[in-house]
């Protein structure tokens, strides 16, 4: 009797976890779609949709927003934290802001070409890009401020403390750094990273650095002494994105597969302070993630034209177009 | 790496400064010593992608297969040099690749090393073929080269023998996209006696001197 209650609670269990993968929406762009990414509230998504182009939909029902259309392809994306205005690199090194709202130019930065990793402060007022090993700082009126290094091998991620006083770099060369904005000085490296990071998420605070790769774990260092405070359990993947939720309880987790990332792979929800798995689905091939205003971790999966935003939770499928 | 090709232009130019020389004792000597020095020089290794399953602190070895190792045994000499060709005796060379099956070792240092180099600079490896990485074209061995005042040399080895390039490597290397050089992929020769051949590549890495 013991038995047959556990297997029935075994497969409700399995059944929910596989009820828990839905997709919220589907648009077909008019060209092949790349590099999904959310904005920093989660309510919108961008996307590269053939070679010179950018489509911006809501993220909460699949309705375009804007199309962007460029002078060269595009590098790198991100939001600013209003989520009113994208900032895209271009592979010949231009940087270019766009208004959202009529797609005009704002402001443009003359670069050099390959930056591929973007992160804006929060108040907006520095932009960090890397190229290769090199980290470029700019300030609002696109003047060069201070330019930082790997050792070797390109920089994959960069992201701001809340305060901005603070910029983290990860870069394949197995290093998570900490640089002092003000005066460029490094302040400290993450210690005992041996393989590559790709996520970092600095916690509302700013007190804790979310970082993750391809060990597989998320890694909660205290920015105050650049040490591991906490390691959650590690999946059998990279991690590639980590995103906090709005209340700063949850953490959002995306990941590649290892043995190939075109490989399915999963996205799992965790509670911050214990670490535990809330919730873990396999969607697919997950490109992006972001928490979306009501606190819904969604994922971004693509597929030619097609990019699908995915909730946790069970919601009507519908169909849009760009 | 290869030498500077000579060209045509370049023997009428050196030609007319030899002529220039005898007739202009004046001419800037520095200058011309400065052109001939980079006219000899060896061109750098063509970097390539570091990708991401580098791991820190690779163990020292030469001999990275096992007896229960799947795959045709391979084994790979080299030297590093600069782009005068002298040894670079004080490189350490890194080198990370997947296993026959196309797997990376995460956990462990299977198919990692840091490589010893002899007092000439040389190195040998004894490992075996790579299999195809799932999301890569061509089999490859990743290399990490650096040395005090030279660029850090990232790049990789691949194999004239990798059926993607079906047997002309010239016509075919781009079917990788990855692989910007044709110069990264070296002859394989089978070596050993019949009982134990193995794949033999030999590979030379060329740093550039800051």
């Amino acid at each position: 009797m013991i038995v047959r209650a556990l297997s029935l609670l075994f497969v409700l269990a399995v059944c929910a976890q596989g009820a828990a993968q839905t997709s919220i929406f589907t648009v077909k762009a008019t060209g092949d779609i790349g590099d999904p990414v959310f904005a920093p509230r989660g309510d919108r998504i961008a996307a590269d949709v053939g070679p010179d182009r950018i489509c911006v939909w809501s993220a909460l029902d699949g309705t375009l927003l804007q199309t962007i259309e460029l002078p060269d392809r595009p590098a790198a994306k991100i939001f600013n934290a209003a989520g009113d205005e994208l900032l895209v690199s271009l592979r010949n090194g231009t940087i270019q802001v766009r208004a959202l709202s009529t797609g005009a130019m704002l402001r443009e930065i003359g670069a050099e070409a390959g930056q591929r990793t973007l992160a804006l402060s929060r108040d907006g007022r520095l932009l960090a890009t890397a190229a290769r090993e090199r980290v470029t700082l700019w300030d609002s009126s696109g003047t060069m401020v201070r330019r930082f290094a790997h050792d070797f091998g390109d920089v994959v991620n960069l992201a701001f403390s809340p305060d901005g006083a603070t910029l983290a770099s990860a870069g394949l060369d197995a290093n998570v750094h900490l640089w002092d904005v003000a005066t460029g000085r490094r302040k400290a490296t993450v210690p005992d990273q041996l393989l590559a990071t790709f996520a970092l998420r600095f916690t509302a605070d700013g007190k804790s650095l979310l970082i993750g790769g391809v060990a597989g774990a998320i890694e909660v260092v205290e920015v105050a002494t650049a040490t591991i405070a906490r390691r959650l359990p590690a999946q059998k993947y990279a991690v590639f994105a980590i995103e906090v939720s709005p209340d700063g309880e949850s953490i959002g987790a995306a990941y590649f597969n290892i043995d190939g990332m075109t490989q399915p792979a999963p996205v799992t929800l965790s509670q911050l302070d214990s670490g535990r798995l809330i919730r873990r689905t396999n969607p697919g091939v997950p490109y992006a993630i972001g928490f979306a205003p009501d606190g819904q971790l969604r994922y971004a999966l693509m597929k030619g034209p097609e990019l699908t935003v995915g909730v946790a939770t069970p919601r009507a499928t519908r169909r849009g177009g760009s | 790496m290869s030498r500077v090709p000579l060209t045509r232009r370049d023997l009428l130019e050196r030609s007319a400064v030899f002529g220039a020389l005898a007739a202009l004792p004046a001419l800037d000597i520095p200058a011309i010593s400065a052109f001939w020095e980079q006219a000899d020089a060896l061109k750098p290794t063509p970097p390539n992608a570091l990708g991401p399953f580098y791991k820190k602190r690779a163990p020292e070895a030469r001999m990275l297969r096992m007896k229960a190792d799947r795959g045709m045994p391979l084994a790979v000499t080299g030297r590093i040099i600069d782009t005068r060709g002298e040894a670079v005796r004080n490189a350490t060379v890194e080198i990370w690749h997947a296993d026959h099956g196309g797997h990376y070792d995460i956990a462990g240092y299977r198919f990692r090393a840091k490589l010893p180099l002899d007092a000439d600079a040389r190195y040998h490896f004894d490992t075996v073929m790579p299999g195809h990485y799932p999301d890569r074209v061509c089999q490859h061995v990743h290399y990490l080269a650096t040395a005090p005042g030279h660029k850090p040399l990232i790049t990789q080895l691949y194999f004239a023998t990798d059926p993607v390039f079906e047997g002309d490597p010239d016509k075919n290397f781009t079917k990788d996209p990855l692989i910007q050089s044709r110069e990264l992929i070296r002859p394989v020769r089978i070596a050993g006696d019949p009982k134990e051949m193995y794949a033999a590549v030999s590979f030379e890495l060329c740093l550039e001197r800051l």
